[in-house]
């Protein structure tokens, strides 16, 4: 029985060639297309799981209270934490810090910019990492050790056993690698490839020598282990009265610690100091339900052609039945042959994933310049519970795709359908056009979802930037002002000079951060929290960013210029537009010629108290621009000059000249920048790690959605060819009667349209709300025309008119004769 | 025997009842060829169904070699149908996937027979046929009068009580419908009982009686002449 079954449905795929590639190369695009979402969402949520018992590894973290209410969250906290962690918890243990910088690593004739990590001892024993050569765990116990990556190793030392090499910081010998570890693979947080102990100017190292009853703070990264049988719930049970003990109870409703594992890091919501780019559970989300639609639309199609061919298998189901075939064996015989087809089309489905694998991984890539592109496997031969849950999944599919046409011919009447040749009754229309009607409601809501996410995506990178970052290079002076690697000036004036630079400024930091914080009021004003950035004179012309009113700081005025003196002294300020609104200033021209005043005053520089400024005179307001991320709001912001702040030269690079300016950039900085080596970095590819994720809908998003067109015009192409066989008699009297072909193809376009406007009705709902909530993210969005709608459903109907405008043509100029013929 | 008592069908929809047999009673004997005749309409097809179970009469009795099948499951019905009656079409009804032999075989997979057995049964009809040599062609690679060979053999393969033809040289030019009836003839003969729908006097003279039917009544039955 299973022979003749077999065979019955082997030959029949192969009588119906198109029919069955169509059914087949849908399910198996759709299958490949899940498949490769499935693979990427499995690759976020197995952050660190790299590292054994990452399931007990923390990391402690503080928010602060912003004088609008919310809390700004942050990944770092206070070196004072992390003595407080093992006294308050004794069920914690190997509590370490880490902080980074960059620094010149290597000899002088091989040296490179590197972000160094400096850490606490125990690090290497509370993550256990795979250790290339020498003792990892114990490699950092004494103080100017370094423990550095194989890459690392390669780099500068030619070798992965380079245990014993003198390394080199800043070109001083700094100490002795002890051991090498195995590269961090992609799917961390953590991007440390040289960690040491002891290195002087380091933030553990300023932390160390701060007494413990001071109120000066380092920030850091604090992580460590539960013990085990130790339960987490309650520790964090525990933090509220953390808080009050060491913070006081004034300050207990504004400051927030979150304890998270270290494998929840990388889906949690957005925080500052982030070493890499968080993921977004949302997105991860999105695009899961972009996967489970398109297996739809390919189910869809499958279905509708099934059970439109059911007519053709009529007369073996009425034969079978006859020779006394029960409704149960009859479903089975179906069902397995749906099986089959989604057999074939999982084949398929597995093998375009081992092809598209490389280049999908690629659309992944951010492209920042620092983050690795994403390791996603398909080693389905060594995960048996990956390889049964795909297996389970097609199954599950296939069984869901094939049962209700199985149904429809196991319940074909014999009596009905022997008696005539011609197709009985049709055969599950209402159904068939109902499921056509949901596939496009699904297709026009992606289309519009990627127009939106696009301009969106568009948006962030241009126009809600406000300033003009085009082919700027970020080059970083040095940590400490007045250091003897100075700020520069040599540099500076030797860039400026290069034909290829079209413009030079400099700033405390790039405008993509701004962490000094104060409080001020006017008098008899409230205060307001803002941010405060040293710049240049010519930081908002270089950046073109507009005055709104007043006008810019300059040389000639003394007071423009802030300078640290033993007596106080006027110092004047530039505050941007939404500092100007938020002090009560309805017009940015009110705000001109007022004066601010600290909520407190405490300012040293390098150890040197300054006496407050008195006044601080407002005297120019500009337009407000984004510092980090458009999701957040914009700050308010005070911008003063200090030339000694000024670590960060920004350098706009002629547009027709990038790599040779670059090369010639990097050869001053050899020259005068010594002796730290340096790279510049371009302020677009900083921007692009900010909205990776952004950027990263955008790219599937638009994949997916065009996989999806491709499905649904597939399935509407076969279900055409139905049509039009079903309609044979009916359009050979047609066209005897007199219709032209240009009336047969209106009257089977037409079918093939329909229901993308009934589809309309329904995507136009779903879609402007999903896409509404997801631009909430934002706090600054691309105004969506409310014309987008109805040009998505356009957009579909084009696509389904130009699938089956051919084939309508050929049906429609046919010899009426030989249709009716045929009937 | 095959014994009609007062068989009425009546057939609705929301906007018609249509009346396709009333009140029809007549018997069959074991091993007798019947011809049935009428306009079309007259209920031929609907008289066929039921004798075939494939129908149920709106009312009246059904009996079925002495065993009343009114008021059998379906089931009951489709085992019935398995094991005694076969059918033959006038479009022949092959399923174009499977080759001769398979098709034939189709008329036994459900009996739980070994496929040896089947094989050997499935052969012999062939041959009884005169078909053995296409076993291995498509339907669509032989002539009409060959395909309603192959489906006289489906239908003698299960050694069936009945056979029911509804017009079964419909198709036919005159040499293959007559080597069709010699068939039909010779399964009589060797006491299946025979129940042919023609539209064909030359045909229906060749059966044993000939039963006239005319808006779903029987209106006249001529035994043929011994």
């Amino acid at each position: 029985m299973l022979r003749n079954y077999f065979a019955a449905a082997l030959r029949n795929l192969l009588r119906h060639r198109a029919v069955s590639l169509v059914n087949i190369a849908g399910l198996g695009i759709a299958f490949a297309a899940a498949l490769l979402i499935a693979l990427y969402v499995r690759y976020e949520r197995s952050y660190e799981h790299f590292i054994p018992g990452h399931e007990r590894i923390y990391r402690i973290s503080e928010s602060w209270r912003q004088t609008d209410g919310a809390f700004e969250s942050r990944e770092t906290t206070s070196q004072k934490v992390a003595a407080w962690l093992p006294l308050d918890f004794p069920e914690t243990e190997h509590v370490v810090r880490m902080a980074e910088q960059w620094l010149s690593v290597g000899p002088a004739d091989h040296e490179f910019n590197e972000q160094v990590f400096e850490a606490d001892p125990a690090l290497f024993r509370l993550l256990k990492l795979e250790a290339v050569a020498g003792d990892l765990e114990h490699s950092l116990d004494q103080p100017g050790s370094v423990a550095i990556s194989r890459s690392m190793a390669r780099k500068y030392f030619g070798t992965d056993d380079a245990v014993g090499e003198q390394f080199y910081i800043e070109r001083q010998p700094f100490g002795r690698v002890t051991a090498v570890f195995e590269d961090l693979p992609p799917n961390s947080h953590f991007n440390f490839r040289i960690v040491l102990t002891g290195v002087g100017g380091g933030a553990l190292s300023f932390a160390d020598r701060i007494p413990e009853e001071a109120n000066s703070t380092m920030i850091m990264h604090v992580y460590f282990a539960l013990q085990p049988g130790a339960k987490i719930e309650s520790l964090r049970a525990q933090i509220p009265e953390f808080i009050r003990r060491h913070h006081g109870k004034d300050f207990a409703q504004s400051v927030r610690y979150d304890v998270l594992n270290i494998a929840d890091i990388h889906l949690s919501p957005d925080a500052r100091a982030a070493w890499r780019p968080r993921g977004n559970p949302r997105a991860l989300a999105a695009l899961t339900l972009v996967g489970a639609l398109i297996v739809l639309i390919a189910v869809i199609n499958f279905v509708n052609l099934a059970t439109a061919r059911a007519a053709q298998r009529r007369v073996e189901v009425g034969v079978r039945k006859l020779a006394g075939a029960r409704r149960r064996e009859l479903l089975l015989q179906f069902l397995g042959e749906g099986l089959m087809h989604v057999a074939v089309a999982t084949l398929l489905a597995f093998s375009l994933v081992e092809l598209m694998l490389p280049a999908f991984c690629a659309l992944l890539d951010p492209a920042d310049g620092q983050t690795p592109m994403p390791a996603v496997t398909f080693d389905y031969w060594q995960d048996p519970v990956l390889l049964g849950a795909l297996l389970g999944g097609a199954l599950l599919v296939g069984l869901l795709a094939s049962l209700y046409p199985a149904f429809v011919m196991a319940s074909l009447r014999p009596a009905n359908v022997l008696k005539s040749a011609t197709p009985a009754g049709r055969g599950g229309a209402r159904l068939r056009n109902t499921l056509v009607t949901l596939q496009f409601a699904m297709l026009i809501g992606l289309l519009y979802a990627t127009m939106v996410i696009h301009e969106q995506t568009r948006f962030a990178l241009n126009n809600a930037l406000r300033i003009n970052t085009s082919q700027v290079v970020i080059y970083n002076l040095g940590t400490e002002p007045g250091s003897k690697h100075g700020p520069g000036t040599a540099f500076i004036h030797a860039a400026a000079a290069l034909p290829g630079v079209g413009g030079i400024t400099r700033s405390y930091s790039a405008p993509t951060t701004a962490d000094l914080q104060y409080l001020v009021h006017v008098p008899g004003g409230t205060d307001i929290g803002v941010r405060v950035m040293p710049v240049d004179f010519n930081f908002f012309d270089f950046y073109q960013v507009p005055l709104l009113a007043g006008r810019a700081l300059g040389p000639a005025v003394s007071a423009d210029t802030f300078e640290l003196t033993e007596a106080s002294r006027p110092v004047n300020v530039i505050i941007n537009a939404t500092a100007a609104r938020q002090l009560g200033f309805s017009d940015a021209r009110q705000a001109v010629g007022k004066t601010l005043e600290p909520f407190a005053w405490q300012f040293d520089w390098n150890g040197t108290k300054v006496p407050r400024p008195d006044p601080i005179t407002v005297v120019g307001v500009v337009e407000d621009f984004p510092i980090d991320s458009v999701r957040r709001a914009i700050e308010p912001m005070v911008f003063f000059a200090y030339d000694p702040a000024f670590q960060m030269v920004s350098i706009r690079v002629a547009g027709d000249r990038v790599p040779e300016t670059m090369q010639a950039l990097a050869a001053a900085w050899k020259k005068f920048g010594q002796p730290r080596a340096q790279e510049g970095w371009l302020l677009d590819g900083y921007y692009r790690k900010l909205y990776a994720d952004v950027i990263l809908q955008q790219r599937t998003l638009a994949l997916f959605a065009g996989c999806a067109v491709f499905l649904a015009a597939l399935g509407l192409f076969g279900l055409s060819i139905y049509t039009a066989q079903r309609r044979t008699k009916e359009i050979g009297v047609r066209k005897v009667m007199g219709a032209g072909t240009g009336d047969i193809m209106a009257m089977l376009l037409w079918a093939s349209g329909r229901p993308v406007l009934f589809a309309s009705l329904i995507a136009w709902a779903a879609g402007y709300y999903l896409m509404h909530r997801w631009l909430e993210g934002f706090a600054y969005r691309v105004p969506v025309p409310w014309w987008w709608l109805p040009a998505a459903s356009l957009l579909a109907l084009v696509v389904a008119l130009l699938t089956v405008s051919a084939h309508s043509y050929l049906v429609a100029r046919a010899n009426p004769v030989i249709a009716l013929r045929c009937e | 025997m095959l014994k009609l008592e007062q068989i009425g069908k009546v057939y609705r929809t929301t906007e018609v009842e249509t009346q396709a047999l009333n009140d029809v009673s007549l018997g069959i004997d074991a091993g007798e060829f019947v011809a049935v005749m009428g306009p079309s309409g007259c209920g031929k097809s609907t008289l066929l169904n039921i004798l075939g179970l494939l129908d149920s009469p709106s009312s009246g009795h059904y009996s079925f070699f002495g065993q009343d099948v009114t008021t059998l499951s379906e089931s009951e019905l489709t085992r019935l149908r398995r094991d005694s009656i076969g059918f033959v079409f006038q479009s022949f009804n092959l399923i174009d996937d499977l080759s001769v032999a398979e098709n034939v075989e189709v008329a036994l997979l459900y009996r739980n027979l070994p496929a040896r057995e089947r094989r050997e049964r499935v052969a012999a009809a062939l041959e009884r046929v005169g078909i053995s040599h296409r076993a291995r062609h498509l339907p669509q690679q032989l002539s009409g009068g060959q395909q309603q060979r192959v489906a006289v053999a489906r239908a003698l393969v299960s050694a069936p009580r009945v056979i029911l033809a509804d017009e079964p040289t419909g198709n036919l030019d005159t040499a293959n419908g007559n080597a069709v009836m010699d068939m039909l003839i010779d399964v009589a003969k060797s006491g299946t009982t025979v129940v042919m729908v023609t539209h064909s006097l030359t045909y229906a003279a060749l059966a044993q009686r000939t039963i006239k039917l005319l808006d779903g009544r029987v209106v006249s039955e001529t035994q043929l002449a011994a």
